[in-house]
């Protein structure tokens, strides 16, 4: 039998693997009584439930012939989204909020079709100023604008 | 009587000059993000909390509230102009309604959306006026059992209206709940599932939960798609429908109203559930159902007044019962338990100003969106034609910014990652992120309940049946169940969540 990747499958396999390591984890923990629960007795037995509904589904992908295809992944505009944030968490305390969104607007913008670079540079710099205005002087953020000398 | 001095008491924090003012900015922040797709209320409203805990609980409520429901009807604005439903309980107006704005009857669409929609919140407003005391009266004697049965009623409802499968919804919340218990443990302090992160001591941040889930996840799926093509323009002539259109439609408010109320209730329903069931219920009860779809303007009076409804009647539960009925509603909790007020049913006792402040707002908020969005029209159509690189490029900024701004910590930024990439995934397998939230709110409430229940009953399970009400919850989500796996239901299910 030939089993085909559908969403079934992958949902099923992702919710069985987190049932399972939620019960795994959760057996450090005191079990308790069901009189008196310890912490590790609800997510045990919650683990253990996701992990039989995920064995459900993947039962469900085995048996059925009408599947759900998965639409296809472009991976692309999703690690660049990703990355935009990793950089601005990374660069925020250390280089402050402005090359922190510099950076992140930069990346994001490749995940984009359609900008020209005058236009961004542009944009970019009119949303960082609106940005700085609403969350600095207006909601009062004590943020960071520029890399602290000599720290 | 009681009733008009409690009303009176809302009006009066209601037309508190600050009140009016957050009430006006949450009713323009909502309608431009429901006419923006790409960013719907959920994730404005996570990136709001941090400002809303500067204002007073009802300033914040209030302006939270507004958003929510000014986006439903943001939505339907660009539904019917350019059949672009900015939020997904807006696809149903844009059958009907789009099909009116080809035909040259644009302004009648509109004019009808809003009346609906107006009419539709005033009664909701006193169905809530009404309801919400007598609920929480009864919610008053709710012991820990009858708590934690209502939750498992809740959670099974949010399961079976959900959109898309069954099968993959149910899991959804069970993982929701165990993503709920991470964090230090109530009762022992043990901290549980926290890789010894210190940033996780104190369990998942809500805020970067939700953007990570519906924000960030949607910026992709965008950002895969190509921009829609050029709009089409259309002519407004006359704003308000004519005396047949309203003659025609007046039932279709009151059944649209009607339904959305109920729905609205329970967990799960939404403004969604509520738009597509008025639709289906207008097309049984009209004598001529082929002019659905053809552009009927009942067609959208009835769901535009059914989405409404539910968006203000979500609060009964929330306000009464403290349990929330939606993502939405979840974060309104997260709001109020910033401010120190625990949502459940001493709310309307000991802070009538709040909760009577937030009936009278959203009478308030409707008439604000009455009386400005119809002139604002044309600015929230041009806003629809903006390219989506720059949108993508000022959600992602301040979602980074406004969710670190929570808690001042980088690690807020991280889990926007980390849920981000699990709601990318989860999109990609069709499954529903609101399922999850919702079981995120609850696992720690539910375990809390769970053991006190068990703890007066020397770990008895029977308690759950041996009190009305507890056996009451269990035996309706029990029905609920059934009546989805028995197929002539299901099969009805499944036409009306077809888009």
């Amino acid at each position: 039998m030939r089993i085909s990747p559908s969403a079934d499958l992958w949902s099923g396999l992702l919710f069985t693997a987190c049932g399972a390591g939620f019960t795994l984890l959760g057996r450090q923990y005191d079990y308790g009584t069901a009189a008196e629960m310890g912490p590790g007795f609800f997510p045990v037995w919650l683990g253990g439930f996701l992990a039989f509904l995920g064995a459900g589904l993947l039962l469900k992908a085995m048996l059925s012939t009408a599947l759900e295809e998965i639409a296809g992944f472009s991976p692309r505009p999703a690690l660049l989204v990703f990355a935009a944030f990793l950089v601005f968490a990374v660069l925020l305390e250390r280089a402050g909020l402005i090359i922190a969104s510099v950076a992140l607007l930069s990346i994001g913008s490749l995940a984009t079709t359609g900008f020209r670079l005058r236009s961004l540079i542009l944009f970019m710099a009119g949303l960082i100023a609106f940005a700085i205005f609403l969350f600095v002087y207006l909601l009062g953020v004590p943020l960071q604008l520029w890399p602290a000398i000599g720290a | 009587m009681d009733f008009i001095h409690n009303l009176a008491l809302g009006f009066s924090v209601a037309v508190s000059p600050s009140s009016l003012l957050y009430c006006l900015l949450g009713v323009l922040l909502g309608t431009l993000i429901g006419v923006l797709p790409g960013i719907g209320p959920i994730a404005t409203i996570a990136l709001l909390l941090p400002v809303s805990f500067t204002l007073s609980p009802p300033d914040a409520i209030i302006m939270l509230a507004a958003i929510y429901y000014g986006a439903q009807y943001g939505g339907s604005t660009t539904a019917i102009l350019v059949n672009v439903p900015g939020e997904s309980s807006a696809v149903v107006t844009a059958v009907d309604g789009y099909k009116m704005a080809r035909q040259g009857r644009a302004g009648a669409a509109l004019g009808m959306a809003a009346i609906a929609s107006f009419i539709a919140g005033c009664i909701a407003t006193v169905v809530i006026a009404i309801a919400a005391p007598l609920l929480s009266s009864v919610a008053l004697e709710f012991r820990s059992e009858d708590y934690f049965s209502l939750m498992v009623f809740g959670l099974v409802g949010a399961v079976v209206l959900a959109h898309g499968s069954l099968a993959r919804s149910a899991p959804m919340v069970i993982l929701g709940l165990l993503l709920g218990l991470v964090g230090e443990d109530a009762n022992s302090g043990i901290p549980r599932f926290d890789f010894g992160l210190p940033d996780l001591t104190d369990g998942i941040s809500f805020v970067a939960l939700t953007v990570g889930l519906f924000g960030v996840s949607e910026i992709i799926r965008s950002l895969e798609q190509p921009d829609p093509p050029a709009v089409f323009k259309t002519k407004l002539r006359g704003l308000l429908p004519n005396m047949h259109d309203l003659r025609i439609s007046a039932a279709s408010i009151l059944r649209g109203t009607a339904v959305g109320s109920v729905l609205g209730l329970l967990p799960g329903g939404g403004a969604l559930l509520s738009s597509f069931s008025a639709y289906t219920v207008e097309k049984k009860f009209a004598s001529n159902p082929k002019h659905f779809g053809a552009g009927d303007i009942r067609g959208v009076a009835a769901p535009e007044a059914a989405n409404n409804a539910s968006a203000q009647t979500a609060f009964i539960p929330l306000l009464t019962l403290g349990i929330p009925a939606s993502p939405v509603m979840a974060l309104m909790i997260g709001a109020l338990m910033l401010k120190g007020v625990t949502p459940g049913p001493q709310v309307i006792t000991d802070r009538p100003d709040l909760f009577w402040g937030l009936v009278a707002s959203m009478w308030i908020g409707n008439l604000m969106l009455i009386v400005l969005n119809l002139p604002l029209v044309g600015i929230w159509v041009r806003l629809v034609s903006i390219p989506y690189r720059y949108l993508s490029l000022t959600i992602m900024l301040f979602c980074a910014i406004g969710a670190y701004s929570v808690t001042r910590n980088v690690a807020e930024i991280y889990t926007i990652v980390f849920f981000g990439a699990l709601g990318y995934l989860l999109l990609k397998l069709k499954c529903e992120p609101a399922p999850l939230v919702l079981g995120f709110i609850l696992g720690p409430l539910m375990e809390e309940h769970l053991r006190r229940a068990l703890l007066i009953s020397e770990g008895n399970p029977s308690i759950f049946f041996s009190r009305p009400i507890s056996s009451f919850f269990l035996l309706a989500s029990l029905a609920l169940l059934i009546s989805v796996i028995f197929p002539s239901i299901r099969k009805k299910r499944e036409l009306a969540m077809q888009e």
